[in-house]
């Protein structure tokens, strides 16, 4: 063997080793799988009560992007699920009619009817609202129990009232936390003013409670012979300071350490589009929802309730029947207005010429025109739009389970008149039925799965509901590697299970795969085994084209290293992972937390310290005052770059401060007071603007004085340039971003980018991405061409490209591929700095090459096509060229100079050759899968690969 | 692609590195979980050492005021909300892009008593101020009464003469000013019918107009200009009824009003522009497909008689052209003692906040009343528009109308139809 053999063979045995080591995935099922119910939860602290507004949840609905979205490359599968797939009870969930019938009493009772409002003794009136979105009353009745009476719009009586009843019940029945609510009927002596009663004035402003109050407000509301009225009765919880407002669809709560799985991923929120579908709540989103503080089991936890379904069914936003686009058209959508506008009124979609009975208590609601596909909620939700077929199909199974009867059960809580009921019912089981029809096509309906003596069997639930005919399956075994994750090799067909997986271990895994007419469309059953047999522990259910987006990128290698930091920027971390630790129970040193964070963590801490240890304060007599740093106590936390938080809770630093920072500041001449922060910096409203021109930092002080928030604008803040130039954005703090780095070392000299060297210098836009952008149009499979034999010449350098990585990675035809190298390339073999080494000939490169590729391409394993082995990244510089071709989603091509190529070359002393360059860019779609670059030109009229880099992912 | 790696490396390691990159930062000692529930409780474990308070951000609070501050009501009343308020639109047409401050207090008196106050101008010079004062707690289900009292301004109203046929090259302005204040009390007789009362004072004055124009005096003899020049006080009292089954008066889509009023002036110091008014108002909206489309029609006559020997001033002349009638036509293009317009109007839905429209006017000014009501010798224009929604109002209109007399822009901030009551 030669020395170079040698070298390199040592070279991967320790790379090889390294990286097994340095990667520790999860197993894909653990020995307690499948979990039914959530753990116990962890207890929470006191928390304080957070409202949002209905207006800004809609405009930011409808204008901003909330939450995470499936990048381009792939789908994020649904959390908060077990190996199964069901969601487990919990906090936010409990299944009930989906998984055990309920019976058509517990139907009827819904959350319970144990405690409706007594009548012995009037309801004592505590709160009026008579105008307003929301008008109600709160009451307490002989028990002392609390109800929030909410009333039918006048001409409408059973429209709202209904609705409320109706869905609540099937929120109920669905598995969701719903409160209590009852329909009551009341006349006007029911109701007494509270002496200490308010009421809220039609100009919004609490005053004393007037009898007026009351009357007004039944002025409102329709009664059905003039003297009774009819209400729903919503019993608050007894704890009265546990509402804790609502939760959003998308994030976590922060102060939560339960809630782990971001709400827009969360499979009830997600299938929670098909009921809200269903049940035609159009309105379904944040503002319906309360988070509860509640003690259950002995340990506090937040429970998460829907409630206010008064805009369901038939029932309207604006307070009478619907306008019949609810449901059927967002609240803004500009591509339905277009087509709208330009149909000049011709265009009538089938929803617009729906029958309906024109009865008051039903409003617009029916099932002949309902397309559960098409549906739509008034506003963009975060977790619908991130719905996935295995969701819908986990929703419209429950949807299913409803026989008519337990839906004629339930309307009937709506307390409708005998023609209303009837209307209703059959609208819901119209629609009902085509949910079935139109989710469970979107995977292999299968469900009920079952080990019957050692034949696994299973229920097609559309062969079941009636919508499709029986129909043959296939079933394939085989084994299953869990701590890869991976499937291995085929051991039998059939329904029975196979001998070769009787041999497994106890312990060990086996998987079925089982699919009808399209293979794609299959559902994958894994069988753990144990001493006596074999438990089904695991499902899932594919569709085509259904590519899991990898993982997100790995820590950097060459990431800011802690060492590098100054001493007192390191005593600083310090003080954060001390605290970090203590929290966690965990024990990393200064070093590995640092390495830990993300790259925006980093450079926000890096880049405020240094911000901050060079800015030298003074008083107004010239004394040292100190730097600012030297104010700073400790580090409470790093907040980087989180995506959908808002530019004020991004690139800042949150810190204890020394008591007498306050007075310092107040006497620098280097810091000024500015305007009180009375809409950002929520909880540090003293603002202290360094002096100066931008960029400055801004340290923003709590009531106390010992804490603050702390970061760096690179933008104006003053009106109007700063609602013009970024400052209202998180590119404003974001030391990365366009030229805030050279603003950075403009006033803060000695300032390291240490992230451009492999990242670039970010865009405005890909602020919002922390590394390289995954995002792509379009994860579809992009069919590939024919093989073409060997030796053929493509004309175009993306077919070259495509030619050279399917014969590579796909068919593994190494031979062929290598066709393609130039002779130049040849030089990027040559091993290391020794100057003894002797660069490999043709015959040589070609070999150690081929070894290469062999041993790439067993990395990625098996791929069907370029999809999934790669996937194409987007250039950081909004002007590079790129090639449209065929096969963008898989790899970036871009035009490149012989000047912009030269960097590039294996052999730097090559002659200028005046040549058109082509770079090919992709990362390998695996765990930890990085990025390479090739380098194509022509020579002898043939696409040739002169040169190739790894790139750092 | 990145630049500055060396050429001379090994690449089999560089390579590698690109399938294996998966060099993260070594986990300290702990335990891997061994259970799903383990690997739960790490997560859950991460959290707790990242948690934050989750706190409420002082916008929420502002614009939940807002909308606490009567906004619903206000938008469907056309009075805007409670407190400080931007005001647009408003003033006699022609004026100029009209902008304006306003306050209003719907809950004085323990809810008895509401007013609002605006003041608002154009560019132009035209201004207004006014102060609406509504007695809401002598009002029940069947009673209401309104106390309005407005000063404006408006430095250049057109004048083509009076006539059908009156020419364009007539075009010569005004200067008006009106103080004006009055008191309303209607009944709700039966459902949707209310009768009224109505009572009150005006202060008229004129002068002439816009520099660009040869002065109004000049142009026209004093016999055609009845009271230009002068300030004249007026008292006038009518009364009104109407059928009103508008399901919004805002941004009606279904029902209709049919309604008169009668008004009678009295020029208090001359006696010499004595008269009575009548006006007549039909519409009705006639939706289908669900309301995704609306026919709208509407038919309105103004009838002035002056006493004996006594003139109708011509500055309340009823006149047509402008934003909310015969579109296609400058503001006040025709003018006479009496009046008659008929509209129509086919709406659709393009989104839930806006609607796209095309319409047809017609309509005529005569001297004499027996050929008011006859459709004939109409002026007609026609267009599309749309126009935008807040809850059930329209609070924006933009129509692009054309006639023989050319093609004109409306922008406004209500919508078509209004009743002159």
């Amino acid at each position: 063997m030669t020395s170079f053999r040698l070298t390199a063979a040592i070279i991967l045995l320790a790379i090889a080793r390294v990286a097994t080591q340095g990667t520790a995935p999860s197993p894909r099922f653990y020995p307690d799988d499948p979990l039914r119910s959530e753990p116990t939860p962890l207890p929470v602290a006191d928390l304080q009560p957070r409202a949002l507004s209905d207006l800004l949840e809609r405009v930011n609905n409808t204008f901003k992007t909330r939450g995470q979205r499936h990048p381009g490359n792939g789908v994020i599968p649904a959390g908060g699920v077990n190996s199964l797939g069901e969601v487990m009870d919990g906090d936010w969930y409990v299944n009930r009619h989906g998984t055990r019938r309920m019976t058509q009493e517990e139907l009827r009772r819904g959350a319970g009817d144990a405690n409706p409002p007594g009548t012995l003794t009037p309801w004592r009136v505590l709160v009026v609202r008579a105008y307003g979105v929301s008008p109600g009353l709160l009451i307490a009745d002989e028990k002392n129990d609390l109800y929030l009476l909410r009333l039918d719009p006048l001409g409408y009586e059973g429209l709202a009232t209904g609705a409320e009843m109706v869905t609540s019940h099937f929120l109920y029945a669905l598995g969701y936390h719903v409160p209590e609510n009852y329909l009551v009927r009341f006349e006007r002596p029911q109701l007494v003013a509270h002496p200490e009663g308010q009421a809220v004035s039609s100009a919004g402003k609490p005053r004393e409670l007037l009898v007026s109050d009351i009357d007004a407000l039944l002025r409102r509301a329709p009664s059905t012979d003039g003297r009774t009225y009819r209400a729903v009765a919503t019993r608050l919880p007894d704890a009265r300071g546990s509402l804790l407002g609502p939760f959003q669809m998308w994030g976590t709560r922060s102060d939560d350490p339960n809630d782990i799985v971001p709400h827009e991923h969360r499979r009830e929120l997600r299938g929670l589009f098909v009921f809200s579908a269903w049940l035609n709540h159009s309105e379904a989103g944040a503002i319906g929802t309360q988070d509860v503080l509640t003690a259950a089991d002995g340990v506090r936890r937040i429970r998460h309730y829907l409630g206010n379904s008064t805009r369901s069914l038939g029932s309207g936003v604006l307070g009478g029947p619907k306008d019949v686009w609810e449901g059927n058209e967002k609240f803004l959508d500009v591509g339905t207005a277009k087509r709208n506008m330009t149909s000049l009124g011709v265009r009538t979609p089938g929803w617009m010429k729906a029958k309906y009975p024109g009865l008051a208590e039903v409003g617009t609601f029916e099932g002949q025109t309902f397309d559960p596909a098409a549906w739509t909620p008034s506003q963009t939700i975060a977790a619908f739009e991130n719905r996935l077929p295995d969701d819908t199909f986990w929703a419209a199974r429950q949807v299913m389970a409803f026989t008519d009867e337990d839906i004629r059960t339930i309307v009937r809580t709506g307390g409708y008149t005998q023609a209303g009921e009837d209307w209703i019912t059959a609208a819901l089981i119209e629609r009902r039925n085509r949910i079935g029809r139109t989710f469970f096509g979107g995977v292999l309906p299968l469900d009920r799965f079952r080990l019957n003596g050692n034949t696994l069997e299973f229920d097609d639930l559309a062969v079941v509901h009636g919508i499709s005919a029986p129909r043959q399956y296939t079933i394939d075994w085989h084994r299953f590697d869990n701590a890869k994750d991976a499937l291995l090799d085929t051991i039998g067909t059939g329904p029975a299970i196979p001998p070769a997986a009787a041999a497994t271990p106890a312990g060990g895994y086996t998987a079925a795969r089982i699919y009808a007419e399209n293979v794609e469309l299959h559902v994958t059953a894994y069988l753990r085994r144990r001493a006596d047999g074999f438990d089904i522990v695991g499902l899932d259910r594919a569709w085509p084209a259904k590519v899991i987006a990898p993982p997100a990128p790995p820590r950097q290698v060459n990431q800011r290293i802690f060492a590098d930091l100054t001493g007192r920027q390191q005593e600083l971390f310090k003080t954060y992972i001390d605290s970090y630790n203590q929290a966690r129970g965990s024990k990393y040193s200064p070093e590995e937390g640092f390495n830990r964070l993300t790259v925006s963590e980093q450079s926000t801490f890096y880049g405020i310290t240094h911000a901050l240890s060079h800015t030298d304060m003074t008083d107004a007599t010239g004394a040292s005052l100190g730097t600012a740093l030297d104010r700073i106590e400790s580090v409470d936390r790093i907040a980087g770059q989180y995506a959908g938080r808002g530019g004020d809770e991004q690139f800042r630093l949150y810190v204890n401060l020394k008591p007498d920072t306050r007075d310092i500041l107040e006497k620098s001449q280097q810091f000024f007071r500015d305007h009180e922060n009375t809409v950002y910096h929520v909880g540090y409203p003293h603002s202290y603007r360094q002096a100066g021109k931008e960029p400055n930092l801004q340290m923003s002080l709590a009531d106390d004085g010992l804490k603050a928030d702390i970061d760096v604008d690179y933008r104006a803040s003053r009106s109007p340039r700063g609602l013009f130039n970024g400052h209202m954005t998180s590119a404003n703090s974001d030391i990365r971003v366009g030229e805030n780095t050279t603003l950075h070392r403009g006033r803060w000299g000695g300032f390291i980018a240490f992230w451009q060297d492999t990242f670039g210098r970010l865009g405005e836009e890909e602020a919002s991405r922390d590394l390289i952008d995954f995002d792509r149009p379009d994860a579809r499979v992009t069919p590939l061409p024919s093989d073409r034999p060997r030796g053929a010449s493509p004309e175009r350098i993306e077919d070259a490209a495509q030619e050279f990585l399917t014969d590579w990675l796909v068919r593994h035809q190494y031979q062929e591929a290598l066709d393609v190298l130039s002779p130049r390339a040849y030089a990027c073999l040559v091993v290391g700095k020794d100057s003894r080494s002797v660069p490999l000939d043709a015959g040589g490169a070609r070999r150690e090459l081929l070894s290469l590729m062999e041993y790439a391409a067993a990395k990625l394993g098996t791929r069907a096509n370029l999809t999934s082995a790669m996937v194409a990244l987007t250039p950081r510089d909004p002007k590079r060229v790129v090639v449209d071709h065929p096969f963008k989603q898989e790899f970036l091509l871009t035009p490149l100079t012989e000047a912009e190529a030269r960097p590039y070359f294996c052999d730097k002393a090559a002659t200028s050759t005046g040549a058109q360059y082509y770079g090919v860019v992709f990362q390998f779609r695996t765990a930890g899968g990085g990025v390479l670059g090739l380098l194509w030109t022509r020579e002898q009229n043939q696409w040739k690969l002169v040169s190739y880099q790894p790139l750092a992912p | 692609m990145n630049a500055g790696r060396h050429a001379s490396s090994v690449g089999a390691v560089m390579l590698l590195l690109a399938i294996d990159s998966a060099a993260r930062a070594q986990e300290p000692a702990t335990n891997v979980p061994a259970t799903r529930a383990e690997a739960i409780a790490d997560a859950r474990d991460d959290k707790v050492a990242e948690l934050w308070p989750e706190r409420q951000s002082p916008l929420v609070n502002k614009v939940n005021a807002l909308v606490e501050r009567g906004f619903k009501e206000g938008l469907d009343s056309g009075r805007g909300a409670n407190g400080p308020q931007i005001v647009l639109g408003g003033m006699r047409p022609g004026q100029g892009f009209t902008a304006g401050v306003g306050y209003r207090r719907s809950d004085l008196w323990r809810e008895r008593l509401g007013y609002r106050a605006t003041a608002r101008g154009t560019l132009q010079g035209a201004y207004l101020l006014d102060f609406d004062l509504d007695f809401q707690g002598l009002r029940t289900e069947r009673t209401s009464m309104r106390w309005y009292t407005k000063f404006e301004s408006s430095p250049d109203i057109d004048f083509y003469g009076q006539g059908n046929s009156s020419p364009k090259e007539n075009h010569t302005s005004y200067a008006y000013d009106d103080l004006t204040s009055d008191f309303d009390a209607a009944f709700r007789a039966a459902r949707h019918v209310r009768l009224g009362f109505t009572g009150g004072y005006l202060h008229a004055h004129t002068a002439r107009g816009h520099d660009d124009f040869p002065p109004i005096d000049e142009s026209f003899a004093p016999k055609d200009i009845p009271g230009f020049g002068e300030s004249t006080d007026y008292t006038r009292m009518g009364a009104f009824v109407d059928f009103d089954f508008r399901d919004s008066p805002t941004g009606p889509r279904r029902g209709g009003m049919y309604g008169m009023r009668y008004r009678e002036y009295w020029d208090v110091a001359r006696g010499t522009f004595a008269f009575r008014q009548t006006e007549y108002e039909l519409q009705q909206y006639l939706p289908y497909f669900n309301g995704g489309r609306i026919v709208a029609l509407r038919a309105a006559l103004v009838l002035s008689f002056p006493k004996e020997e006594n003139a109708v001033p011509v500055y309340l002349l009823p006149t047509l052209g402008g934003n909310d009638d015969l579109r296609g036509f400058g503001g006040y293009r025709f003018r006479d003692s009496h009046a008659l317009y008929l509209g129509a109007e086919h709406r659709w839905h393009v989104t839930s906040n806006l609607e796209m429209a095309a319409f047809v006017d017609g309509g005529k000014v005569v001297p004499l009343k027996r050929d008011a009501v006859d459709p004939t010798n109409l002026n007609f224009s026609g267009g599309f528009g749309f126009r935008v929604r807040a809850r059930s109002a329209v609070v924006s209109r933009t129509d692009f109308a054309f006639s023989r007399e050319g093609f004109r822009i409306v922008w406004t901030f209500s919508d078509i139809y209004k009743p002159r009551w």
